[in-house]
């Protein structure tokens, strides 16, 4: 008797799940299936979206191609070699994004969470502020000040913003709040310096911490539209997400094609940090009565 | 304790110490200078008195309160109805539950112009919605263009962002102790009641993290919006960013630059209030 109604829930709760991972499943199909269209296949059901031409004929849903080509793969590969040129600019503009903000967030929650100095408060708090803003304030400023450096045009206008923003300081932050201050003091009475306690004992427990930021900064970064668009005028130094979203023009054919390639790193990236990710969120909501506690002490 | 300043503290706070001031204090300083001086000289509130009076500035605003008060809540109930159900799985020993997370989280991932790309094949005027609406001899709608787009945006908001959220309230829920559960049960109390009065308080300072992941979802939801509806949405998706953004191709710096002040403002009065408010319930 209680078993039947258990089963009933959990089928009823099982359902509940389908519902909602169905839109993904479903999504990933559509691009990867579309993306095996021949040219001929694609003109042919979404025609008339393409510039130029408008057929007025309304495109049909279509999740299996009557044959199966990689045109779309060899026309973007081959036949296009631009395509290479702003894959390679996402992917370096991310990597480059990224080790910078690993190596900023650390040190600065190191210093944030173990060590003492003025204006620590201020810090903290304009990080968690930096962190909730949108972007959208600070890019006509921010273009100003790259014209006055100079530095507009070049990758690094688009890369140095975006190490500094903050979320990793904090994400990192929480992670070191969970290092008891005892583990670091026995390490300091027996002689170790700040500098090798930081590399030998705090990095080594926050490396979860560290792959959670990683595939959470990608998928910022991975993204990013608005910064490239007005800091970088030739249009060759543009990441892939511009140019899926802004160029349709450039990929016409090819656009199912680009979308699984474009989605390809991210997907590794977060099979690859996929553990550390799911270990990262929860802890580091743990913290925020802490650092409220420090506040009022004060 | 006395707290001594750790000099080394400088080598390892110096790189997070100068960017924060390059890229954000000092183009902060310039808006603050830009929306109270301009060519002809200081020029105090007006900015201000012209943004209040401005129709799209009020619009924007009214859109963003609007979609924050409705999807939020909307999050909070599918991020803790998964939740449930994810740790419901979980205890039966369900060996699908691991993938289920993955998959949870897959949406967040998926980057903007993928989505948009899909979205405008359904969408647009002689896209697959318009197209099967035509087959039954109805008319084609602009769904671009539409009092529908709020919904369309609110769907993609939700959908990207419930799996984070669910994650987190995950842990949450993990962490209340079993025994209470049980003994609640022990005592009769049916299911609904244990999930108000014993797991949601404890879990409140989960709640009010996703409360503040939803906030700044609404704002990064901008980016799926502006490449979905374009530069000038139709109204009821008209959002602060747009206003923002029209102003800065427009080169009215001014505006520009006491929008931003605003949106700074109320953050950091928001910010204030959760640490205060946190506190003194700490404090209790």
């Amino acid at each position: 008797m209680k078993s039947k109604s258990e089963k009933w829930k959990s089928g009823f709760i099982l359902f509940y799940m389908f519902l909602c991972i169905i839109p993904v499943i479903l999504f990933f199909l559509f691009i990867l299936c579309n993306s095996f269209l021949s040219s001929y296949e694609f003109i042919k059901t979404y025609g008339m979206i393409e510039h130029g031409n408008r057929i007025s004929q309304y495109a049909q849903l279509s999740l299996l191609p009557e044959k199966f080509s990689f045109e779309q793969y060899i026309g973007a590969f081959w036949e296009s070699s631009d395509f290479w040129y702003y894959f390679w600019n996402s992917v370096g503009i991310s990597g480059f994004i990224a080790v910078g903000t690993v190596v900023v967030s650390t040190g600065g929650a190191y210093a944030l969470s173990k060590l003492h100095f003025p204006g620590k408060r201020l810090v903290l708090l304009s990080v968690i502020l930096i962190m909730m803003l949108p972007y959208q304030i600070m890019l006509a400023p921010q273009m100003m000040m790259m014209d006055k450096i100079g530095l507009l045009n070049h990758n690094a206008s688009v890369i140095l913003p975006n190490i500094f923003t903050t979320f990793g300081v904090y994400l990192l932050y929480q992670f070191m709040q969970n290092i008891p201050k005892e583990c670091l003091e026995a390490a300091q009475m027996d002689g170790a310096g700040h500098i090798h306690i930081f590399f030998k004992i705090v990095l080594p427990q926050v490396k979860d911490g560290i792959s959670a930021l990683l595939i959470l900064n990608l998928i910022d970064t991975w993204n990013l539209v608005e910064q490239p668009l007005l800091f970088l005028e030739n249009q060759y130094q543009y990441p892939l997400s511009v140019i899926l979203s802004e160029g349709e023009t450039l990929i016409e054919n090819h656009v199912f094609a680009c979308c699984v390639i474009f989605v390809i790193p991210i997907l590794l990236v977060f099979l690859a940090c996929k553990d550390s990710l799911l270990n990262g969120i929860s802890s580091s909501v743990l913290n925020i009565e802490k650092i409220a506690l420090e506040k009022v002490e004060k | 304790m006395k707290k001594k300043n750790d000099g080394i503290a400088v080598l390892f706070v110096l790189p997070l110490f100068f960017g924060i001031f390059l890229f954000y204090y000092f183009p902060f300083f310039t808006t603050i200078k830009e929306s109270f001086w301009s060519d002809v000289g200081f020029i105090g509130i007006y900015e201000y008195k012209k943004l209040f009076l401005s129709e799209a500035f009020r619009l924007s605003i009214r859109n963003m309160t609007f979609f924050s008060l409705t999807s939020i809540p909307l999050l909070f109930i599918l991020a803790l109805s998964t939740a449930l159900s994810m740790r419901f799985l979980n205890l039966k020993k369900c060996k699908i539950v691991s993938v289920l997370f993955l998959l949870h989280l897959l949406p967040m991932l998926i980057p903007s112009a993928v989505i948009t790309v899909v979205l405008k094949i359904f969408l647009e005027t002689y896209g697959v919605l318009n197209g099967f609406l035509v087959e039954h001899g109805k008319e084609s709608i602009d769904f671009l263009y539409s009092k529908y787009d709020i919904i369309i945006l609110e769907g993609i908001y939700l959908w990207k962002n419930y799996g984070y959220c669910m994650i987190v309230l995950y842990g949450g829920i993990n962490g209340v102790p079993e025994e209470t559960i049980e003994s609640a049960k022990l005592d009769g109390a049916g299911n609904f009641t244990i999930l108000i009065h014993i797991i949601l308080p404890q879990i409140r300072s989960f709640l009010l993290f996703v409360g503040s992941l939803g906030i700044v979802g609404v704002f990064k939801i901008f980016r799926e919006e502006y490449l979905l509806f374009g530069k000038y949405p139709y109204d009821s998706v008209y959002m602060l960013q747009n206003f923002i953004n029209n102003k800065l191709y427009a080169m009215d710096y001014g505006s520009l630059s006491a929008a931003s002040l605003i949106l700074i403002l109320s953050f950091s009065v928001l910010i204030y209030f959760i640490f205060i408010k946190k506190g003194k319930e700490n404090e209790e």
